[in-house]
This record gives structure tokens, C-alpha cells and sequence, in this order.
């Protein structure tokens, strides 16, 4: 949360240059405005008041208004005469007590009635013209008679070296716009592309639930670094919810796989040891008929101990089955117990070849056992293997078990262990897992046709 | 008047026990004897059987599903189930697909031969370690049960839940449970399944009401 606001501070604090200039440039239109205006305001009162003066010289009074209506020449020769001198800058217009045109400029007198037609005696104004362009009028009553004289300047044609600067006035508005826009644009994006995919992206992050969700997806909103941001926390993720699935993938393996052997541990004691107590009490109630002969009743236990003792062996064998007792006695023991019941088990050749200095921890020789155990019976019941080779090596690169049958093989490009174990056939990851929980790695290869070779390897 | 049988059990030790049972019997006429499903029925089609005595669990055929197929074909046979333990979900299946009876393999050789002459009569014969009852409680008339509660019992046996009979009675399911308790109580019963056992066993309910 202070983080948070830092950044906002920051954000305004890189607001403040662009709206202080801003700020300062329109301050100083305002003053220069001022200024111009009265600049103009004193100069055209000063030519008003020179033009009065010239037609007062000239003897532009109203003595002369009577014969210059007639013979059509200048009516204020006076001031005729100054004007056309051209000696200041500004235009003149001279009206009658009515505010009617007698003399000067029509473009001014136009001006004057478009901008209703009555000025406030001696107080300079400002007005526009069609084009924007602007000036600065004072009306003064002439002394002589009754007339009033007009004089106006146009901004542009102020003489002063300083007021020139008024030409390129225009565009300060809007180079003033121009840089406000171009900061409030350059700030939009700073928040859009910055402040707002950061905010966004904090948020998510602290409220995603790691291992279940991924964040939204990249909506190309943010710059680029920060998207980069995005997609990394998007991988990490994506991990956590990959490693999640694998845990439950795992957590379902081991509860169907325990569900399955108790389902098998089941079924076995089912099938044998419970059938043979049964028939053991059957031969016992048959021993104990009440017209039995002698023979009968002998007979009845005989077998009834027959039945007893292949009771104790399928028991036994369900033991071993379960958790061999002879694993204590080292590997090569083991190997060479499990070998030779397998053997005969099955009716398989198998060759047996342990190093003889090869001595393991419990849980190694078990792993190397229970692969041997399920090596064998798959390359019995899937390779229908006559001879298997099992060799146990001790070189350089560390311990090696090397599982090979002459059965018929199988093609391992159109099959994958992750693929058979969903199916239920658990055989070539079970000992991929036997040997991973001990370090060690397993490798198969298989041709059709070929036997399969398999190489258990712990460094 | 013999009894022509044929037996079908898996296991060799326990076939061959109840084998020697039955040849005690001067009535009992063993005219086939099979280790699997399969033959247990092809020779069930051939031979017609007065009683079949079968396993509950088999491998191919099973003893449930081979006295199904005897009921769907409408053979004259009546078919009597031997397990190896009291599951009463098995035992109430196997009744449910036609069997009259049903007797562990561990009982005595009189067991048997009482149970077979029993169903071979047209009776219902159920082995009294499945359904948990003592020995004289065969002659034991419970409690009567009431209409009500007999409707509830035969619902449950059909493996209605408690929430389908209510629905279908027009009852509460608290009110189903209450019925329920109070067979329980009246049969000496433990469970659902064992409240139908006994109840087919005391007479209270007809094996025929259990058949759809």
C-alpha cells in the first residue's frame, strides 16, 4: 500500500513541469495582453489626438464645410494633407454629430458599425475585425465643431520593435496546447502502459491461488518489460500448477495401486487359504460322521492334514509373495532365491550372475529385487521368454543390473510408460520408480522379435 | 425319490469335500461336477438338475449370473449358492437373480443335505451363520411387523434409498428411518440386508415379493 502511493506521488510529481509551464505561459499571455493593450491604448489616443491637432492647423473647422461640399475637393485638407504623409502608422475616420461618414477609412467606419455603431467618447477600445484581426479605436470630439474623429490602429501595424513580437502572439496559445496535450498524453501513457498493467498485475499476483490458477493472459496493453514480467510470473505459475497436478497424479497412482493389492491380497486369500480351511473343516466334520468306521475316520484325517500342511505352504507362499523374508540375507542371496522359485514357477531358464563384492543398503536390494521380480514375470507373461539372463555389475560407472529375455519383444516407439500406466499397466513404471527412489535410473530397449533387454543403473 | 444334483465349485479341496458330503447321501444323485462357470452351465442346459449347487464366485461364470440365466430360460432347476463367507450382499443378489437357498461350505455334511432337500421341496433355505441369528431362533417367531413397515422393508431389499421410498410412500424420509429402526429392532437385525434376510427367513416377507 505505501508502495502504491509512492508511485502515485511519483506520477504526480512528473505532472508538475508541464502544468507549471502551462500555467506560466498562459500568465504571461494575460500580462503581455495587457501590456499590448495598453500600448495600443496609449498610442491611439496619442494619434487621435495629433490627427485633431493637424485638422485644427489645417483649418479643417467647420468654416470650410459649406464650400468643400461643392467644388468636390478635400473636405479636411488639414488633415488630408497629414495622412497622406503617411507618417504614422494607423487609420483615421471622421463622422458627423449623427455618427454618419464624412471623411477616412471605410474599412474602419465598416468596423465601428459592425461593433455597434457607438464608441464611449475618449476611452480607447478594442475591437476585431472579419479576420480576427485586431484594433484598437478611440473617438474624440473635435474642438471645432461637430464632428467626431476616430482613430484606430491594427495590432499588426503598431510600430514598435516590441510589439512586433504581437505577430508570432498567435501561436502562443497554441504551442501552449500543443505541450499540455503532448504532457496529458505522455501522462495517460505512463498510467496506461505502466501504472495501470503494474497495479493490475500486483493485484493478481497476490490474490492468485498458487498451483491452481494462472494469471489472465497478456492483453498486450503494458510495455514491454512489463509484459516480459507478466509471462515469467505466467511460467512460475504454470509450474506450480504442473507440479500440483503431478503430486495428485502421484496421490491417485498410490491409492488405486494400495486399492488394487488389497484387491489381489484379497482375492489370493480368498482363492487359497480360505478354500483349503474350508476343505480342512469339511474333512473334519466327515472325520467326526457318527457311523464312521476306524478306516473312515483315519482316512478323513489324513487328508485333513494333507489339506493342513498345503494350507501352511500357500500361506507361505503368499508371505514371500508379500514381503520376502530371505531379503535380509543380502542381494545375492535374494536374487538367487527369487531366480530359482521363479524358475520353477514358471518353467523359465534363468541365469543368475552377481559380483560377488556387491553389498547394498536394505532399501537398494530391494529395489533391485522387486525389478528383477517384475522383469521376470513380464518377460514371461508378455515376452513368453524361455531363458532370462539377470546380471548384477560393479564397474567404473557405477552398479548395474541387466535384466535380458529371448522372448519376442515388443516396439517401444508405439508405446511410452506414462501412456501404459494410465491404462492400468503399471509394470515398466513400477520399476522406473523402484530405481528413481534409490537414485538410480532404468533404461529398456526392445525390437519386436528381438527379446528385451532391461538396464537398472545407480551411480 | 432321489435327488439328481450337480455341483460346481473352483476350488479342488472344497469341491472334493463336498463331494464326499454328498456321497453320504443314498438319495443324492451327483450327475455332474464342474470347476468353472462355463461347463457348470452347459451341463445345467444338458443334464437339467433337480438342484444346482453352485459357488457364488467363479472364474468365467459366476454362481449369481448362471442362476440368472436359469431363470431367464425358465429351466426346472433350483439353484442353491455356496460361498465361503457370510457377504450378505452377495447372498441377497444371488436370491434376487432366482437362487432358493444358500449354505456355507464350511457347514456340517447334515447342513447340506438338509438344505438340499429343503429347496429341492420348493422351500427357501438360508444358512443361519449369513444371516446372524441362534440356532433356535429358526423356530422363533419375531415380533409382527406392521403393513407399513413391511412396505418399507421390501422397498429397502429392492435397494430403493431411504430418500426413494419416502418419496414413493409418500412419506418422510425421518419417518422411513424411524420404520426402518423398528424392523431392525423387531428382526434382531444389524443392517438393511440382514433385516431382509431374516425377514425372508421368519416367513415375514415371500421370496417371490423380492423378485420384480
Amino acid at each position: 500500500m505505501k508502495q502504491k502511493s509512492r508511485l502515485f506521488y511519483l506520477a504526480l510529481s512528473i505532472c508538475v513541469p508541464p502544468i507549471g509551464i502551462v500555467f506560466l505561459v498562459a500568465l504571461d499571455l494575460v500580462y503581455s495582453n495587457e501590456n499590448m493593450e495598453m500600448l495600443a491604448r496609449s498610442y491611439v489616443e496619442n494619434f487621435t489626438e495629433i490627427m485633431i491637432a493637424h485638422m485644427e492647423k489645417g483649418g479643417d473647422g467647420p468654416a470650410r464645410e459649406r464650400e468643400s461640399l461643392n467644388d468636390g475637393s478635400v473636405r479636411f485638407p488639414g488633415l488630408h494633407t497629414y495622412m497622406s504623409l503617411g507618417r504614422l502608422p494607423g487609420s483615421v475616420v471622421v463622422l458627423d454629430a449623427n455618427g454618419a461618414f464624412l471623411y477616412g477609412s471605410e474599412r474602419i467606419y465598416e468596423l465601428i458599425k459592425n461593433n455597434g455603431g457607438s464608441l464611449p467618447v475618449g476611452i480607447a477600445k478594442s475591437i476585431y475585425g472579419d479576420g480576427g484581426e485586431r484594433f484598437t479605436v478611440c473617438a474624440y470630439p473635435a474642438p471645432f465643431g461637430k464632428y467626431t474623429v476616430v482613430g484606430a490602429i491594427s495590432w499588426l501595424d503598431l510600430p514598435q520593435e516590441t510589439l512586433r513580437f504581437y505577430r508570432f502572439y498567435n501561436i502562443w496559445p497554441y504551442i501552449a496546447g500543443f505541450i499540455s496535450l503532448w504532457s496529458a498524453i505522455a501522462i495517460w501513457r505512463l498510467w496506461k502502459l505502466v501504472l495501470k498493467p503494474l497495479g493490475k498485475l500486483e493485484q493478481e499476483m497476490s490474490l492468485l491461488r498458487w498451483g491452481e490458477e494462472l494469471p489472465s493472459e497478456d492483453d498486450g496493453g503494458a510495455f514491454f518489460e512489463l509484459r516480459k514480467l507478466r509471462s515469467s510470473f505466467t511460467r512460475v505459475a504454470q509450474d506450480a500448477v504442473n507440479r500440483v497436478s503431478i503430486i495428485k497424479t502421484c496421490m491417485n497412482d498410490m491409492v488405486s495401486v494400495a486399492e488394487a493389492e488389497r484387491t489381489k491380497i484379497s482375492r489370493d486369500i480368498h482363492d487359497g487359504p480360505l478354500q483349503d480351511v474350508t476343505a480342512l473343516i469339511q474333512r473334519i466334520h466327515l472325520a467326526k460322521l457318527p457311523d464312521n468306521t476306524l478306516e473312515d475316520t483315519a482316512r478323513e484325517l489324513d487328508l485333513a492334514e494333507k489339506i493342513a500342511m498345503a494350507t501352511v505352504r500357500e500361506m507361505r507362499g503368499l508371505c514371500d509373495f508379500l514381503n520376502p523374508p530371505w531379503l535380509e540375507l543380502g542381494l545375492q542371496q535374494a536374487l538367487t532365491e527369487l531366480t530359482e522359485r521363479q524358475s520353477s514357477q514358471y518353467g523359465v531358464q534363468i541365469f543368475l550372475d552377481v559380483d560377488e563384492d556387491i553389498e547394498f543398503s536394505e532399501s537398494v536390494t530391494l529395489s533391485f529385487f522387486r525389478v528383477v521380480q517384475e522383469a521376470v514375470t513380464n518377460s514371461v507373461r508378455h515376452g513368453e521368454a524361455k531363458n532370462i539372463w539377470v546380471d548384477v555389475r560393479k564397474d567404473e560407472k557405477g552398479y548395474e543390473l541387466v535384466i535380458q529375455d529371448d522372448g519376442h519383444g515388443f516396439d517401444m516407439h508405439n508405446s511410452n510408460t506414462a501412456e501404459l500406466r494410465v491404462e492400468g499397466h503399471r509394470g515398466l513404471s513400477n520399476m522406473e520408480e523402484r530405481m528413481a527412489i534409490v537414485g538410480g535410473r532404468l533404461k529398456v530397449i526392445s525390437y519386436p522379435g528381438e527379446g528385451t533387454c532391461i538396464r537398472g543403473l545407480i551411480p | 425319490m432321489s435327488i439328481n444334483l450337480i455341483l460346481a465349485d473352483d476350488h479342488p479341496l472344497t469341491r472334493a469335500g463336498l463331494m464326499a458330503y454328498l456321497a453320504k447321501e443314498q438319495d443324492f444323485n451327483v450327475i455332474g461336477e464342474y470347476a468353472d462357470g462355463e461347463s457348470a452351465w452347459n451341463g445345467i442346459k444338458e443334464l437339467t438338475p433337480q438342484v444346482a449347487l453352485l459357488d457364488i464366485r467363479m472364474p468365467g461364470l459366476d454362481g449369481v449370473s448362471i442362476t440368472r440365466k436359469i431363470k431367464e430360460e425358465g429351466l426346472p432347476v433350483v439353484s442353491l449358492m455356496l460361498t465361503s463367507y457370510d457377504a450378505q450382499q452377495y447372498v441377497l443378489s444371488s436370491l434376487r437373480a432366482g437362487a432358493r437357498g444358500y449354505v456355507l461350505k464350511s457347514s456340517t455334511a447334515d447342513t447340506l443335505s438338509r438344505a438340499i432337500r429343503i429347496v429341492a421341496r420348493g422351500g427357501l433355505y438360508l444358512d443361519s451363520e449369513v444371516a446372524n441369528t441362534v440356532e433356535e431362533g429358526e423356530n422363533l417367531s419375531p415380533e409382527p411387523i406392521s403393513a407399513r413397515e413391511r412396505e418399507v422393508l421390501l422397498l429397502a431389499a429392492k435397494g430403493l434409498s431411504g430418500k426413494e421410498i419416502a418419496s414413493q410412500l409418500f412419506i418422510s424420509e425421518r419417518t422411513v428411518q424411524t420404520h426402518l429402526a423398528s424392523i431392525y429392532d423387531k428382526l434382531g437385525a444389524r443392517n438393511k440386508t440382514e433385516s431382509m434376510l431374516l425377514a425372508l427367513k421368519y416367513g415375514v416377507v415371500m421370496l417371490e415379493e423380492l423378485l420384480d
